[in-house]
């Protein structure tokens, strides 16, 4: 065997050089011969009883004193034990080396399956026979992937087809049409809505939406925590309503940013110069005015923003109506409003007392941009702005409260709520929360009481208002052993929600569930592309599409079922004419 | 199966013992590292997608078998190639060429089929729907066999090194076999030539006692590279923000991009330092494939330092073959930007990795246009073309950034004035000079790598829109409290400090010159140490080598 270089050279850069040429012939053999000098192993023999030695203490060590809880991820477990046992003395924190064995025979509470599966791909999916489960989960994983794939592909259209707004007045003897079947009809729903007759109501008004009826807006607004917070799962459902049923615009829109993860999709949001704000999670208002959205935001002059209909993707592109959300006060300042280049109007927002207003600017239906400035003379106290079009169509709020428990809700001064809620007109109040409860002491009883008196508060205004109880998302933790598990709480919190909603005659549905159930978020993070996101309690922005579908195709279910029980019924019925 | 595991330490002890002990006996040894290999490939660990089950393991044995035969095809007709008679010349041509071809579309059409079906179906989908045409394309839920990206161009290069002349057929199948499947490299490289390893199995295996200590040393700073610096970081902070940078603060955007570019370092260049060092121990040389790349002074010496087999790959079977650098300006320039464009698309088969290797092949065409140029006071004539390069760049930039990325107005104007600004600092930089003016090649070099990894390592398209938009943002919320632990700051400042500043040799030496006075207990003691380390870092168990995907 021979090796000649032709040439040789060094460069700098990857390809400045000549090509170098090597021949080389594997024909000849010169493996007799082997000789290694004493000694060569030594080192490496000693290692590995090194190695063994440590690992083999982890076995010999009898179990410490104090018992470690189950789940503990290994770090803390550790630690705790450790400090634990040194109070004990001596060599006893040396027990807490029975910790961290390599390898133990434990078994899954649920599955009696092994933990730990050396070699698992082929000893455990294959002679264990664990396989199968495995390619289950992984199989409703990639169905999830590819609703997300698809969602994502439908977001590229350029912009939502114009829903005909019908002519003629509705006839006396006018009878409600058979649902025109969509395709999307067709896929099958994961996840039916629970008691999805409370709703009735709402599909009323998506009815009266669907015909076309001159200014038939369906208003629903969606309240939650971090899991809606930057309008991904709610801008995913309003992209899919406004696709099929028109769009009527963005809707309510903060007036700032209470953090850094409220952001909407379909708007285009410039906080030229900050206003101070508050926000109710902070319970920093005594008065308990947070408005419709939950902050409230006050400057003595100068702070600004600017509220525009987007440039790219489907929502969001036009807009004929502003509504600003503020309250009038005592000593209060001025509010500038400047509807694009034309000429600004002055809002005095000084009061007797502390009271709810609104403005609206009515303007033609398309591109446009609005200036909300704090003017001075005075402090000016404001709360958002909602953006609508004439309709038929949805608006679809994302009323986000991030890092909020469910109870911070019961902040809001009741009749204030009344007042903001009554306002807005919905047709449907959506509640998502759950992912701070989780981290909470306190006894399930005392949760669904407090969740009972959150949805009492928004139906002040209407009792009969309809409204959908969403279960948290599933939340994952890593257990011993480091696989991500679903956290105990989980289901705990998931029935006691779906309990309250049908306390409270609202409609359910299991988010968590629907995710896949029981270590669901494990799977969502660690697909391609992630579902899930890294903190194990959140989504993606492909995960977002995903429930955001999935809820969507629950709610078109009762609507099918919906219109199937009113064809026939008078139109008349459903307008209330 | 994957390096840092418990599976591994129970694969590899004995394997390292029973190999040793066959050392004397060749026939044996290479039979039984043929088995480990095979073994090694088919029984990782349970994962999150799945792998794909053992029997993908046919696909390698298709491979090994296929070259071993074209390469011998190809040999055969090496007399008549060389002779005189022109007939039997021009048919053994034909013969050869017969089996290069074969070989090729074989190790070329499992690559494609596993790896680039449903991105070529989406393109196609893509251009039609542009066209106005409803196409709806399937897409197919493919396993991609694990490493199937790098055995595929290591047999391939041994057939065309066959063909080209400069290499004899291996005359043994096991050897062959061996060569294919070694472990320690199979599933994410070296990407070994034929040459480099396969005169190693034709004589005795390199055993001594310093190859076993630097064998060791190599796995210890793999394992800890990998573990900490990759897969720690990676667990702890960079992936919440590339799942979701919607979420994130500009600042924060940009700290995640730092923090891949060490991570994925870290974790690819530890994965070969255990790779390395294990193939030592087993009494084989491997080459290497990092020379501190964060260093590099320009970009081609970036690609010289990084992921060097496979860059050096396409150098010798894309590059020289098209004509390097002979031929007129526009062919070389040509043969550079198609041979980094493949380079790029080795990665990853989608929008995102179009536009990560166009943007490292044109800024390779622009690296070697700026050091040929002349220099010195321009003409009228010149100063225009400069004006109108700029413009285009602008105009290019721009274009990109509000089609593809989607991006507002002003962001694209600011990209498209970025570019122009970046371009005219570096080509106005003396090429050598001060400590200062190196100082600043190799920022401006890193910075390059680091805002291109946006492209290698976002999800999809939208997700590296997002994370662009996010950082274009400027927004003022800073980093939000507890995001970064005080402990991955000190891992992120510690390794980008270590392998932006330290001068490989001096530390290489040093730290092996300490090493090696640790008695074999103590080492194994510290190997014990640093499994606890991971053991209590990484609750969620170490993961795959990010190039494993590839």
């Amino acid at each position: 065997m021979t090796s000649r270089a032709m040439a040789a050279d060094e460069h700098e850069g990857l390809l400045d050089g000549e090509e170098r040429k090597v021949a080389v012939d594997l024909m000849r053999d010169d493996e007799a011969g082997v000789s290694y000098p004493p000694g060569t192993f030594r080192k490496v023999i000693g290692a590995m009883f090194g190695v063994a030695l440590a690992m083999g203490a982890t076995y010999v060590v009898p179990a410490p004193t104090v018992a470690t809880s189950p789940g503990t991820e290994v770090a803390a477990a550790l630690t705790s034990c450790v400090a634990a046992e040194a109070e004990v003395g001596g060599a006893a924190p040396l027990q807490c080396l029975h910790l961290v064995r390599p390898w133990t025979l434990e078994t899954e509470a649920d599955t009696g399956q092994y933990r730990y599966v050396p070699f698992w791909n082929l000893i455990g999916r294959e002679l264990l026979g664990m396989g199968q489960k495995a390619e289950v989960a992984d199989a409703e994983v990639k169905e999830a992937v590819a609703v997300a794939r698809a969602e994502a592909e439908k977001a590229e259209v350029e912009e939502f087809k114009e829903v005909e707004v019908r002519a003629a007045p509705v006839e006396e003897d006018e009878k409600v049409p058979p649902l025109a079947v969509d395709p999307e009809d067709a896929t099958p729903v994961e996840m039916p809505l629970e008691r999805p007759e409370a709703l009735d109501r709402f599909y009323a008004a998506l009815t009266r939406t669907h015909l076309g009826l001159p200014g038939a807006i369906t208003r629903a607004m969606h309240y939650g925590d971090s899991a809606i917070g930057n309008d991904g799962i709610t801008g995913a459902i309003r992209s899919k309503l406004q696709a099929r049923f028109g769009d009527a615009g963005h809707g309510f829109h903060l007036l700032g940013q209470p953090n850094a993860s409220y952001r909407h999709q379909g708007v285009r949001f410039d906080e030229r110069s900050p206003w101070q704000h508050c926000f109710i999670i902070f319970d920093c208002k005594k008065d308990g005015y947070y408005g419709v959205g939950g902050t409230t935001f006050e400057s003595a002059g100068g702070a600004e923003i600017r509220l525009s209909t987007a440039q790219k993707g489907p929502m969001g592109r036009k807009v004929a109506r502003y509504e600003v959300w503020y309250a009038g006060m005592p000593k209060g300042g001025k509010l500038r409003l400047k509807l694009d280049e034309q000429e600004p109007v002055e809002l005095e927002t000084a009061a007797e007392q502390l009271e709810d207003r609104w403005h609206v600017i009515e303007t033609d239906d398309g591109e446009h941009t609005l200036s909300v400035r704090a003017a001075g003379g005075g402090k000016v106290r404001a709360y958002g702005v909602a953006m609508e079009r004439s309709g038929p169509g949805v608006v679809y709020d994302e009323m986000s409260q991030i890092g909020a428990l469910t109870r911070r809700i019961l902040n809001f001064d009741a009749d204030h709520l009344q007042r903001q809620i009554a306002r807005r007109d919905p047709d449907l109040l959506v509640l998502m929360f759950g992912g701070n409860d989780m981290n909470t002491q306190g006894t399930m009883e005392k949760y669904k009481a407090e969740y009972a008196a959150v949805i009492q508060l928004f139906r002040k205004a209407d009792p009969t208002l309809p409204c959908l109880v969403m279960a948290p998302l599933d939340h994952g933790e890593r257990d011993g052993s480091g696989k991500i598990v679903t956290r105990p709480i989980v289901t705990k919190l998931v029935q006691a929600q779906r309990e309250v909603a049908q306390a409270e005659g609202c409609a359910f549905f299991d988010t968590y569930e629907a995710m896949g159930g029981a270590g669901s978020m494990g799977r969502w993070v660690r697909s391609s592309p992630a579902l899930g996101a890294g903190d194990l309690s959140h989504l993606t922005h492909h995960g977002h599409k995903v429930v955001g579908a999935l809820l969507y195709r629950s709610l078109m279910q009762g609507y099918a079922e919906y219109r199937q029980r009113i064809a026939g019924t008078p139109v008349k019925a459903l307008t209330g004419q | 199966m994957l390096f840092v595991s418990f599976d591994f330490l129970l694969f590899i002890v004995p394997v390292l013992l029973i190999s040793w002990g066959l050392s004397h006996v060749p026939v044996m040894r290479v039979l039984f590292l043929i088995a480990a290999s095979y073994f090694f490939y088919m029984a990782g660990p349970e994962t999150e997608p799945l792998q794909p089950p053992w029997y993908f393991v046919g696909l390698l044995l298709l491979s090994t078998v296929l070259d071993y035969v074209c390469s011998h095809q190809i040999w055969r007709q090496r007399e008549a190639f060389e002779g005189k008679d022109r007939q039997a010349k021009a048919a053994a041509s034909r013969t050869r060429n017969f089996w290069l071809g074969v070989s090729l579309v074989g190790n070329l059409g499992l690559l494609g089929y596993f790896k680039y079906t449903n991105f070529f179906l989406g393109i196609f989908s893509d251009v039609a729907n542009a066209l106005g045409m409803a196409v709806v394309v399937p897409h197919l839920e493919l396993l991609l066999p694990i490493g199937i990206s790098f055995y595929t161009f290591q047999t391939l290069s041994y057939t065309i090194d066959v063909w080209r002349g400069r290499l004899t057929p291996e005359p043994n199948f096991r050897k062959f076999a061996l060569f294919v499947v070694f472990f320690p490299q199979l599933v994410a490289g070296p990407i070994v030539r034929a040459h480099e390893f396969l005169p190693q199995l034709h004589r005795p295996p390199q055993l001594s006692a310093e190859a076993m200590t630097r064998g060791m040393y190599r796995v210890v700073i793999g394992v800890a590279k990998k573990a900490i610096l990759g897969d720690w970081i990676a667990a702890q902070f960079t992936d919440a923000i590339f799942n979701a940078p919607e979420n994130y603060t500009s600042l924060e955007i940009l700290l995640a991009l730092y923090a891949f570019t060490l991570q994925l370092y870290a974790d690819f260049s530890g994965y070969t330092d255990i790779a390395i060092g294990v193939a030592l121990m087993l009494g084989f040389v491997l080459p290497e494939n990092f020379e501190r790349p964060y260093q590099a002074r320009n970009l081609g010496e970036f690609w010289r330092r990084w992921h060097m087999t496979l860059s050096t790959w396409l150098r010798d079977y894309v590059f020289f073959p098209l004509g390097g650098s002979k031929g007129s300006p526009g062919r070389v320039y040509f043969n550079l930007w198609l041979t980094m464009f493949l380079v790029g698309m080795w990665h990853g088969a989608s929008w995102n990795f179009i536009l990560y290797s166009n943007i490292h092949a044109l800024a390779m065409v622009f690296n070697r246009w700026n050091r040929l140029r002349k220099r010195g006071a321009g003409t009228a004539k010149t100063r225009a073309m400069w004006v109108t390069g700029l413009l285009i760049l602008f105009a290019a930039v721009y274009g990109l950034s509000s089609t593809t990325l989607q991006l507002g107005q002003t962001e694209s104007l600011g990209l498209g004035g970025f570019a122009v600004l970046m371009f005219l600092i570096v080509a106005r930089l003396p090429e050598t000079g001060t400590a200062w003016n190196t100082a600043l090649h190799v920022l401006l070099t890193f910075h390059f790598t680091v805002l291109s990894r946006v492209f290698f390592r976002a999800d999809d398209l939208d997700t590296s829109r997002k994370m662009i938009a996010g950082l274009l943002r400027f927004d003022a919320h800073g980093i939000r409290d507890g995001l970064i632990t005080p402990a991955v700051w000190a891992a992120l400042l510690f390794g980008l400090g270590y392998h932006l500043l330290t001068p490989k040799g001096l530390v290489d030496r040093q730290t092996y010159a300490a090493f090696r006075r640790l008695p074999g207990p103590v080492i194994g003691l510290l190997l014990a140490l640093l499994a606890l380390l991971i053991y209590m870092l990484l609750s969620s168990g170490p993961r795959a080598n990010i190039y494993f995907q590839f």
